[in-house]
């Protein structure tokens, strides 16, 4: 039977602390008080009915009143550890169990039949976080190439024409030759392209040019590839943009 | 018969006991763990597309150190990526005759879906230089090639990244990295398109 967090096992003589993992053995004399309190739950039970030990197969005897007083406190600190106000002592009177304690929710580890210990939810935890760690490290975040300049220039005409300009090594490079050729595209009367993505070579060398251009019923594009000797400088004229179909 | 019978009824109570014991349970409840993760692991290999691509790629080069007034050569380039096989082939034709080329092949190192690359580890199986070769220092810009000669069966590394693919499936732009290199190439279907 429960009381408090303790269950009381009539048979073997036990009590039991579920949450600590902790027994104690009772004795005949403690046993008797705990069974009549437990038989009168509720109600105060009078000194005079406890101190008469008259358990089946013993003889029957009598407990002094320091005894029986150090029975009730050994009993009220056991049980009332964790359940204040179980067992009351009324001095002179009597003792009460009372039938219910205060509700409180209990934790998982402290009902009565737990499933897991402390060491097995451990294990379960850390196989867990495991294999969580174990798919994180497996998940790529998407990564997306960005131009490193945009630009939208207007030509003469008032054709807006978008400029990015590709170049993960000299951000200054790419600024540069956008620029370039933003001005030399202003210029130009009429352009031909949407869209000009210019991309400069790792090893400075070469850029690679992407013109795109979308007609009612298709897109058009075109590659260039252009060697480039000296990167630092601007490249791009008016007369090079009309010879590559870029300006018409 | 009968002890058969009687064996088996013992065993299951066996396990039954085990089930219900608290080791038991714990078992159960990793096991399924591991069979949660097993199967979402298997759902993600089994899952992955096939890679299959065939990309067709033309540019016009000025190699000819930037004269803007020459013509320009025209520069192919074919990448097939057939599940774990890979092809480069580069081809750069000056006027009517063909000059020069290059065909690199080898497998598929490793597929990032997140980012759409992949990384190609070929072998340089066919190549044909002219004197004063303009391919070859650019291929030895594009891949990213070390030494300063690209030589028959010489190894090269490279990752290839899809950037983007226009809605008709018709057309992707790609790069090469790390050499920044970019290309819009023209997608061979994989599949023949069936007549409505």
């Amino acid at each position: 039977m429960q009381i408090g967090c303790c269950w009381f096992d009539t048979e073997r003589h036990l009590l039991v602390d579920q949450a600590k993992s902790t027994q104690w053995h009772l004795n005949v004399n403690e046993y008797w008080v705990l069974t009549q309190l437990v038989q009168h739950r509720g109600q105060v039970v009078p000194l005079s009915q406890l101190d008469t030990v008259d358990i089946s197969g013993n003889a029957a005897h009598q407990l002094t009143h320091t005894e029986l007083v150090g029975i009730i406190y050994h009993l009220i600190d056991y049980l009332c550890a964790s359940h204040h106000d179980l067992i009351e002592y009324i001095p002179d009177q009597g003792v009460i169990l009372y039938p219910t304690t205060p509700i409180k929710h209990p934790r998982v580890l402290e009902l009565p039949n737990r499933l897991l210990s402390l060491g097995q939810y451990g294990v379960i935890i850390g196989t867990l976080l495991a294999m969580l760690f174990f798919l994180w490290s497996h998940i790529n975040p998407p990564w997306f190439t960005k131009a490193d300049v945009l630009r939208q220039v207007m030509t003469s005409s008032g054709k807006v024409i978008q400029l990015s300009v590709f170049d993960s090594h000299t951000p200054q490079d790419a600024i540069l030759h956008a620029d370039c050729l933003s001005t030399q595209l202003r210029l130009c009367h009429d352009v031909h392209w949407d869209a000009i993505y210019a991309a400069i070579s790792a090893d400075r060398h070469y850029v690679s040019v992407l013109l795109t251009q979308s007609t009612k019923t298709d897109w058009l594009y075109k590659n260039l590839k252009i060697r480039v000797d000296n990167m630092h400088s601007p490249f791009m004229t008016q007369e090079w943009l009309h010879k590559v179909h870029i300006c018409g | 018969m009968a002890k058969l019978l009687l064996r088996s009824y013992r065993w299951r109570k066996r396990i039954r006991r085990f089930v219900l014991s608290k080791h038991g349970k714990l078992a159960c409840v990793i096991s399924l763990m591991f069979v949660v993760f097993g199967a979402t692991s298997a759902l993600e290999q089994f899952s992955t597309p096939n890679h299959v691509w065939q990309f067709s790629c033309h540019a016009d080069s000025y190699f000819a150190d930037f004269q803007p007034l020459t013509e320009p050569d025209e520069l192919m380039l074919i990448v097939n990526i057939e599940h774990e096989q890979a092809q480069l082939h580069y081809q750069l034709q000056s006027g009517a005759s063909l000059s020069e080329y290059a065909v690199m092949q080898g497998a598929v190192r490793q597929v990032d879906l997140g980012s759409s690359s992949y990384l190609l580890a070929l072998n340089v199986k066919t190549l044909q230089w002219q004197e004063g070769s303009a391919l070859h220092p650019y291929l030895l810009n594009e891949l990213t090639f070390a030494s300063p000669e690209l030589k028959l069966n010489d190894d090269v590394s490279i990752e290839l990244q899809i950037l983007n693919i226009d809605r008709e499936h018709s057309r992707a732009m790609l790069t090469f990295n790390p050499s920044n290199s970019l290309w819009s190439c023209k997608i061979i279907p994989a599949v023949v398109p069936q007549p409505h």
